[in-house]
C-alpha cells in the first residue's frame, strides 16, 4: 500500500520526540471553560491513557489535537505541526459512539475513510485488517446489519486504515466480547511495537493501568494526574499497611510507630504515626508479634480515579502529580477544597505536598 | 498548489460519497418515479377521467315558459356530445376553458335535456327536482321564465336570484355545464330577439355578421432585433403561455424538494452518530461542506437533467420543439444551481444545530415557507409576468429562481437588466447564505444537547465557533 503524505512539507517535521505537546491550552464555549489551561506532552511511541469523568474536558482536549476545535489560547503541537496547521492525515481517530454511515458496505465505508486519509489504494490494507480483526467475509455487508462489537472493529480499521503516527482512541473496547476484547489490545499493543503514539481515553481504569505506560487525568478543565502508572500508583500510596499475624492473633500491644489500626477481614490495617518509614514500623511490629503478610497498602487507578471526582469535590486547588521527563515533579495546581482535602489526606505520609 | 490539489482532492471525494448516497439508493428512484406524479397527479387524474371512452351522461331538466329555447339548447348538446364521442375538441372554449383544457380538466360530460312543464311550475316543483338532483337521477334544472325573450335588463328575475334564468345544481357556482348553457342561450336570446325585430329574409345574414367569430389571435409584444428591424413577438401557444412555465417551475421545484432532504438527512445522520466527528478528524469543516454542497448539487442537477431530458423529448415527439426557447436553458440551469446551493446550505446548517428531525423540522418551517412562496403565486406571475409583484417578487432570492424561470418562460418579454439583477441578487443572496450557513454548520456539528432558538441561532451564526 502507498500511503502519500502530501502535507508532511507543509505540517513539519515528524520526527520530533514528542508526539503531541499542549502548552497552556484554554478553550471556552461561551460562559464554560471546557480546558483551563492544560499542559501535557506525550513521547512519540508512548501508549498515554486519558482518564476523566464525564465533562471533565477529555474529550475537549482530544478534539484540540484533532484539531476539530483551536484552543482560544495557548498552543497544540500535532506530530511537530501547530495549531494552524494540520496533521490529521498521520492522525487516526477511533470515536467513543459510532462514527460509521449505516446505509454503506463495510469496505465501501473503509475506502472512503481511507481516501479521506489520502490513501490512494487501500484494498489491501482493508484486506490485511479484517483478516486480522477476524472479520473476513464482511466487506460487502452493510453497516446497520453488524452488531456493536462489529461495528467497533470496522470503525478501528478505519481509524488506523492509513497507517497514523497518532493514534486517538476514545473508549475502543466498549461492547466487545472478551475474546474480541483481547483481539483488539493485541492490534493496539502492536500498532504501538510498530512505533505508533496512542492516546487512549477510557473509564475503564484497570485496562488503563494494565495497557497504557502513561497517565493523564483531566477533572474540571485541568490536568491533575501525569505520568507513568508506575509513579502514579507509588505516589500516590495511602501510607497505609496491612498486615497479618500467625493465627490470625491480635496485637498485643500497639507499636509507637503505629497511629491506628482497624481490622479487615483477616487483615490488620495500619496507618503508621509521623512520617516514619515503612521499614521502621515493620521493624517495631515484628518485635510484639509474629507477622506472616506485610503490605504497603497502595490504591489502584481505580480508586485514586473515584477519589479525585468524589462528588464533595468542592472549589478548592489541588494537586498536580506530574512528570516531565523523568522529573517527578509535585506541583500544586488548583481543584476544589475538598479534593483538595481528600489528595491531601491521600498523600500526606509523603510529607511534601500541600505544605 | 500540492496543498490546493490536496484540499480540493478530498473536498471532491466527500461530494463524490454525497452524490452517490444521494442518486445510489432505491429511495431516490422512487422518490423521482413518484414525485412528478404527485405533483402532476391532480391534472392527469381528470384528464384521463375525461379520456374514457364512455363519458357520463348529465341530465338537464329544464322548465322553457319561452317554448323556444329547449329544441335549440337539444341540438346543440347532441352536436356536442357526437364531437365529444369523435374526440374533436370543443369549439366553444373560452379563454378560461381554453386553460382548463391544457390543464386537462375540461368537462367531457354528455349533456341531456328534458322538458318539465312549464304550467304551475312552483316551489314545489323546485323542490321535487332538488330531490331528484339529490338523488342522482338529474345534474341540475334549468328554469327560463317566458319573460327572458322581452327583457334584457334584470329587472324581472326567477325565484329571486337577480337572474332571469335560473340554473339548480349541486356544483351551480363552478358548473361547467351552467357556463356552456348560459352561453349558448346568450345567443340563442340574440337570435330570437332579432328575429322579432328584422324581416326574416335578413336574419341569416345579420345573424351570420353579427355571430361571426373574430379571432383575436395571442401574439408577444414586438421589439427590435440585432439588426434594428422590428419583429413582431412570437405567436403565443396554450404551451409557451402555461404549461411550459408549470413544467419548468415544477421541474425546478422538484429538483430543489429532492435534493434539500437527503441533504437535512445526511447531515443529522452524521452528527447524530458521531460521523462528523471522524470526518473532522480528516478533513476540515469547510472542506466537508463544501463536498456535501457540491454533491448534493451535483445530485440536484442530475435530477433537473432527468426531468428535462424526458420533458424534452416528450416536447420533440409531440412536435412543439420550434416553439420551446432553448435560449433560456443556460439561465434556468445557473437559477436552479443557485436554488440547490442557497436551500441545500440552509437546510445543511439546520441539521448540523439540532439532534433530532423534529427539531429539524420546526426550524425549517419558515424556510418551507419561503421555498413554497413561488407556488403561491405562480398563477399571478404566468397572467402578468411583468406585473408589479411578479417583478418585485422575483427579485427576492430565495423565491428568485423559481420566479424568474416562470417570468422568463411565460413568453412575455422580460428587461435584461430584470434578469441580470435578479440574478445578481440571487448570486449575492446565495453567497450570503452559504456563508451563514458554513458558521452555523461549523458551530452547531459537534453541538450536543438541546436545539438552539432562533436568537441561539443567530448568535452561532454571528460568532461561527465549534460547539463542545
Amino acid at each position: 500500500m502507498k500511503t502519500s503524505k502530501p502535507g508532511a512539507d507543509h505540517c513539519g517535521d515528524s520526527g520530533q520526540t514528542m508526539a503531541v505537546i499542549i502548552e497552556n491550552a484554554e478553550k471556552r464555549f461561551g460562559q464554560r471553560t471546557a480546558v483551563a489551561g492544560i499542559s501535557l506532552s506525550i513521547p512519540a511511541g508512548s501508549l498515554c491513557g486519558f482518564i476523566g469523568p464525564n465533562g471533565s474536558g477529555k474529550t475537549t482536549t482530544l478534539r484540540m489535537i484533532l484539531r476539530i476545535v483551536r484552543p482560544d489560547r495557548g498552543k497544540v503541537v500535532v506530530l511537530g505541526a501547530d495549531s494552524g496547521k494540520c496533521a490529521d492525515h498521520r492522525v487516526g481517530y477511533l470515536p467513543e459512539e459510532r462514527g460509521l454511515y449505516r446505509r454503506m458496505k463495510v469496505r465501501e465505508l473503509l475506502r472512503y475513510y481511507a481516501a479521506l486519509k489520502d490513501v490512494r489504494h487501500p484494498d489491501p490494507e482493508i484486506t490485511r485488517w479484517l483478516r486480522r480483526l477476524q472479520a473476513d467475509g464482511w466487506d460487502q455487508r452493510r453497516i446497520d446489519g453488524l452488531s456493536k462489537g462489529m461495528c467497533q472493529k470496522i470503525q478501528f480499521i478505519a481509524a488506523v486504515i492509513a497507517r497514523p503516527q497518532l493514534l486517538i482512541l476514545d473508549e475502543p473496547f466498549s461492547g466487545l466480547d472478551p475474546v474480541n476484547l483481547e483481539l483488539l489490545k493485541g492490534a493496539i499493543q502492536d500498532l504501538q511495537q510498530q512505533g505508533t503514539t496512542i492516546i487512549l481515553s477510557t473509564h475503564e481504569m484497570e485496562t488503563a493501568q494494565r495497557m497504557c505506560e502513561r497517565v493523564v487525568m483531566i477533572y474540571r478543565g485541568r490536568k491533575v494526574l501525569d505520568g507513568t502508572v508506575q509513579q502514579i500508583l507509588a505516589q500516590s500510596g495511602s501510607g497505609e499497611l496491612r498486615v497479618r499475624t500467625v493465627g490470625g492473633r491480635p496485637l498485643p500491644v500497639l507499636p509507637p510507630s503505629v497511629a491506628a489500626v482497624r481490622q479487615q477481614g483477616p487483615y490488620l490495617q495500619l496507618l503508621p504515626s509521623g512520617s516514619l518509614t515503612a521499614a521502621e514500623v515493620l521493624r517495631q511490629l515484628t518485635a510484639v508479634a509474629d507477622l506472616e503478610h506485610f503490605e504497603i497498602v497502595r490504591p489502584s487507578l481505580h480508586e485514586i480515579f473515584l477519589r479525585l471526582v468524589s462528588d464533595d469535590a468542592a472549589d478548592q486547588p489541588a494537586p498536580v502529580i506530574a512528570d516531565s521527563g523523568g522529573r517527578q515533579d509535585l506541583h500544586r495546581g488548583t481543584l476544589t477544597a475538598a479534593a483538595w482535602q481528600s489528595v491531601c489526606s491521600f498523600f500526606r505520609p509523603l510529607g511534601n505536598i500541600g505544605n | 498548489m500540492n496543498l490546493l490539489v490536496w484540499h480540493m482532492r478530498k473536498t471532491l471525494v466527500i461530494a463524490w460519497r454525497e452524490y452517490r448516497a444521494m442518486v445510489g439508493t432505491r429511495a431516490f428512484l422512487i422518490g423521482m418515479a413518484v414525485m412528478p406524479l404527485l405533483m402532476l397527479g391532480a391534472l392527469c387524474v381528470p384528464a384521463v377521467l375525461s379520456g374514457l371512452p364512455q363519458p357520463d351522461i348529465r341530465r338537464i331538466a329544464v322548465m322553457d315558459q319561452t317554448g323556444v329555447l329547449l329544441q335549440p339548447l337539444r341540438q346543440a348538446a347532441e352536436q356536442r356530445n357526437q364531437e365529444l364521442l369523435a374526440g374533436t375538441p370543443d369549439r366553444s372554449e373560452s379563454g378560461q376553458s381554453g386553460m382548463l383544457s391544457v390543464l386537462g380538466i375540461q368537462d367531457r360530460h354528455l349533456y341531456e335535456f328534458e322538458e318539465l312543464p312549464t304550467e304551475g311550475f312552483d316551489d314545489s316543483d323546485r323542490l321535487l327536482q332538488s330531490e331528484r338532483i339529490r338523488s342522482g337521477a338529474l345534474h341540475a334544472f334549468l328554469e327560463i321564465p317566458g319573460t327572458v325573450l322581452r327583457s334584457s335588463g334584470r329587472s324581472s328575475t326567477t325565484a329571486g336570484t337577480g337572474t332571469l334564468l335560473m340554473w339548480v345544481s349541486e356544483d351551480a357556482a363552478l358548473s361547467e355545464a351552467r357556463r356552456w348553457c348560459e352561453q349558448l342561450v346568450d345567443v340563442l336570446l340574440l337570435q330570437q330577439r332579432l328575429a322579432d325585430t328584422l324581416p326574416p329574409a335578413l336574419l341569416p345574414a345579420v345573424i351570420g355578421q353579427l355571430s361571426g367569430p373574430a379571432g383575436i389571435g395571442p401574439v408577444g409584444l414586438y421589439y427590435r432585433d440585432e439588426n434594428g428591424r422590428i419583429q413582431r413577438g412570437a405567436q403565443q401557444t396554450s404551451l409557451t403561455a402555461l404549461a411550459l412555465p408549470i413544467a419548468v417551475m415544477a421541474m425546478m421545484f422538484m429538483a430543489v424538494l429532492l435534493s434539500v432532504q437527503p441533504m437535512l438527512e445526511s447531515v443529522l445522520e452524521e452528527k447524530t452518530l458521531r460521523i462528523s466527528e471522524v470526518l473532522l478528524g480528516s478533513a476540515s469543516a469547510t472542506q466537508l461542506m463544501t463536498g456535501k454542497l457540491v454533491g448534493n448539487a451535483a445530485g440536484s442537477m442530475t435530477i433537473f437533467g432527468l426531468y428535462a431530458t424526458g420533458a424534452i423529448v416528450a416536447v420533440w415527439q409531440q412536435g412543439a420543439a420550434d416553439r420551446v426557447p432553448w435560449a433560456l436553458l443556460p439561465w434556468l440551469l445557473i437559477f436552479q444551481l443557485l436554488a440547490v446551493l442557497l436551500f441545500s446550505s440552509v437546510f445543511m446548517s439546520v441539521a448540523a444545530c439540532v439532534s433530532q428531525m423534529r427539531e429539524a423540522q420546526c426550524l425549517l418551517m419558515p424556510v418551507w415557507l419561503v421555498l413554497m412562496l413561488p407556488l403561491l403565486l405562480w398563477f399571478t406571475v404566468i397572467r402578468e409576468p411583468n406585473g408589479t409583484l411578479a417583478t418585485v417578487a422575483s427579485f427576492l432570492p430565495p423565491a428568485t429562481p423559481l420566479l424568474m424561470a416562470v417570468r422568463l418562460c411565460s413568453g412575455a418579454v422580460i428587461p435584461l437588466w430584470q434578469s441580470l439583477l435578479s440574478l445578481l441578487l440571487m448570486l449575492v443572496g446565495t453567497a450570503f447564505g452559504i456563508m451563514t450557513a458554513s458558521r452555523l454548520y461549523r458551530a452547531g456539528i459537534l453541538r450536543q444537547g438541546q436545539a438552539p432558538g432562533f436568537s441561539e441561532l443567530l448568535l452561532l451564526a454571528w460568532r461561527g465557533e465549534a460547539g463542545g
